[in-house]
């Protein structure tokens, strides 16, 4: 299903870009569905200046990194940058200053903060990012889009949380599937530790 | 019935949807009105409670399901850049507003006191809101010195904070304790001591584990209590009674009756953008009619505005604060309230009950 191809020019940014995210050394292992991939970046490499396939050297897909982002795009970044990497969002759901984007070519969802008609300036911020499947991108990580349920269960455990369709795993990423059971959405945003019980009530420091 | 509550959310977070203009100022007959909010609720994703969070979930639509804990967090923290609470009270045109320490971790999450604390004494409040404080009542009923101990913590913060907390906050029928329990006493006691009122969950909740024996959500179950802290009998306690016992017909009918025959009962109007659940004789209603049609008509007729108190049980999810604003002002219009009425219910009324509340 996921075959390798020339990257898309988010991907070719996420490439270049890879250390500062943590796509190196210390990323999760690649996901069963780029297995064979490897990634060959590490925060000495030089930014690849051609396309990384025709050169020989297997493309990882762009990176999920969880809790961080994807690719290029950073859990934070503004709408400014966001158009910058991505340009103009191919639909967009809204819901009072909450709007859900969707990049068809990156194949990414990102949903942000924003007043209406702010989506793609400074002043709004990307609250989470979500790789989506795709015939045309390519994806690393804990899991990607496309993914069996039971090889990401194989891989991360299994998750912190389960609420219908979706996995939540508390690292800051989720997996929404598919009816049989294949991975239709990786979505990344903020860690978080679950604390089901209230600790105990403390008086006021004065 | 959890089907149709379920339906019933379902329907309240599909009409957030729409589009909503932000900015909007309230203005009613051409009157600019200032607005207290006085029942919102901070929280977290990570203490949210699992089934509480599920029936959330269930209710937002699915493609959004996967940002799920992102989408919370920011809706639930006061100072999230656009569509926090702070910032959805400001495109609603709210002025001020209440947020709440809750230990409902049984039915949706809590938020500590400590919690409270921080974000009340954050820079960015600067005047915006107040708070309540509120007390864990597990395994209380059986160690007085637990109750004992949480009554000193809770006490702490109203009297060392009256600046920043200025009632207490109790919701039985999450908190799985009858409103006339041993323990509740106590928080009454000291709500009379201290001089600040009670708000009180009244009426059904959507959310699993929810207590739905009147016991836990009827005010007709505090008619001693009202009558023994009125002032006149001992000391004195203002009880608001939150969402005037939406859902229930009969526990509608209690909280109106008790506000007509006590001074010292506050209807507070939240939630009420729903149809009833149970009918006068306790069967499943059949009206389809949001109950704010009603509630807000009796009021009106049975003189109890100056008794009334607007707030919207937000944030909910980003437009609701606004949206709910626009529903109740709407609603009390089509009912015949004044202008000067809407005013009272939109602050004056706050003011009146929260004297620690300084605009």
């Amino acid at each position: 299903m996921l075959q390798p191809r020339p990257p898309t020019p988010l991907g070719l940014l996420a490439l270049c870009l890879c250390p500062l995210i943590g796509c190196s050394d210390d990323a999760p292992p690649p996901a069963s569905g780029t297995e064979g991939t490897t990634s060959s970046t590490t925060t000495d490499d030089p930014p690849p200046a051609v396309d990384s396939t025709t050169a020989g050297i297997p493309d990882p897909g762009i990176p999920i990194v969880p809790g961080v982002g994807i690719g290029d795009l950073m859990i934070g970044d503004r709408g400014d940058r966001l158009m910058m990497l991505a340009g103009e969002p191919d639909s967009t759901f809204r819901f009072g200053n909450v709007a859900l984007l969707t990049f068809d070519a990156p194949a990414l969802e990102v949903l942000l903060a924003a007043p209406e008609g702010q989506e793609l300036t400074a002043t709004s911020k990307v609250l989470s990012v979500g790789a989506l499947l795709s015939d045309d991108v390519e994806f690393s990580g804990p899991a990607v889009p496309g993914q069996r349920q039971n090889a990401i269960l194989d891989e991360s455990g299994p998750p912190t949380e389960s609420i219908d369709d979706a996995d939540f795993y508390d690292t800051g990423w989720s997996v929404v599937y598919t009816a049989s059971g294949f991975a239709k959405s990786v979505t990344v945003f903020p860690p978080y530790t679950l604390a089901a019980d209230p600790p105990a009530m403390t008086p006021i420091s004065e | 019935m959890n089907t149709r509550r379920t339906t019933l959310l379902a329907g309240v977070l599909s009409s957030l949807l729409l589009p909503a203009p932000t900015q909007a100022a309230i203005e009613v007959d051409g009157q600019p009105l200032p607005v207290v909010d006085m029942h919102l609720h901070p929280g977290n994703y990570a203490t949210m409670n699992p089934n509480g969070k599920a029936f959330i979930l269930g209710a937002v639509p699915p493609f959004l399901r996967g940002h799920a804990p992102a989408l919370l967090d920011a809706s639930l923290d006061s100072y999230e850049e656009h569509m926090g609470i702070q910032a959805e009270t400001d495109a609603a045109g709210v002025d001020h507003a209440v947020l709440y320490a809750v230990y409902t971790h049984h039915t949706t999450g809590y938020f500590s006191n400590e919690e409270l604390l921080v974000a009340l004494d954050d820079p960015r409040n600067d005047g915006w809101a107040w708070g309540f404080a509120s007390i864990n009542l597990d395994d209380v009923a059986d160690d007085p010195a637990m109750l004992d101990a949480r009554l000193d913590a809770m006490r702490s913060y109203l009297e060392v904070r009256p600046d920043l907390f200025i009632g207490i906050k109790l919701a039985h029928a999450h908190q799985g304790v009858a409103l006339d329990d041993e323990a509740s006493f106590q928080v009454y006691e000291l709500a009379a001591e201290l001089g600040v009122p009670v708000l009180l969950h009244t009426g059904f909740s959507p959310f699993p584990n929810t207590q739905d024996q009147p016991e836990y959500y009827d005010p007709g179950h505090l008619q001693d209590i009202v009558t023994m802290f009125d002032g006149m009998n001992g000391p004195r306690v203002d009880f608001v009674f939150s969402h005037v016992g939406q859902g229930d017909a009969r526990s509608v009918e209690a909280a109106l009756m008790l506000a007509e025959s006590s001074d010292n009962v506050w209807l507070e109007i939240s939630a009420l953008g729903r149809p009833l659940i149970l009918d006068e004789q306790g069967e499943m209603s059949d009206s389809d009619e949001d109950q704010y049609i009603f509630v807000l008509g009796e009021i009106l007729a049975r003189n109890l505005v100056d008794r009334t108190l607007y707030a919207s049980d937000g944030p909910q999810l980003s437009g609701f604060v606004r949206t709910y604003l626009g529903e109740m002002v709407e609603g009390m219009q089509q009912a015949g309230f004044s202008t000067a009425d809407i005013a009272a219910v939109l602050a004056d009324n706050f003011y009146a009950v929260y004297d620690r509340a300084v605009p």
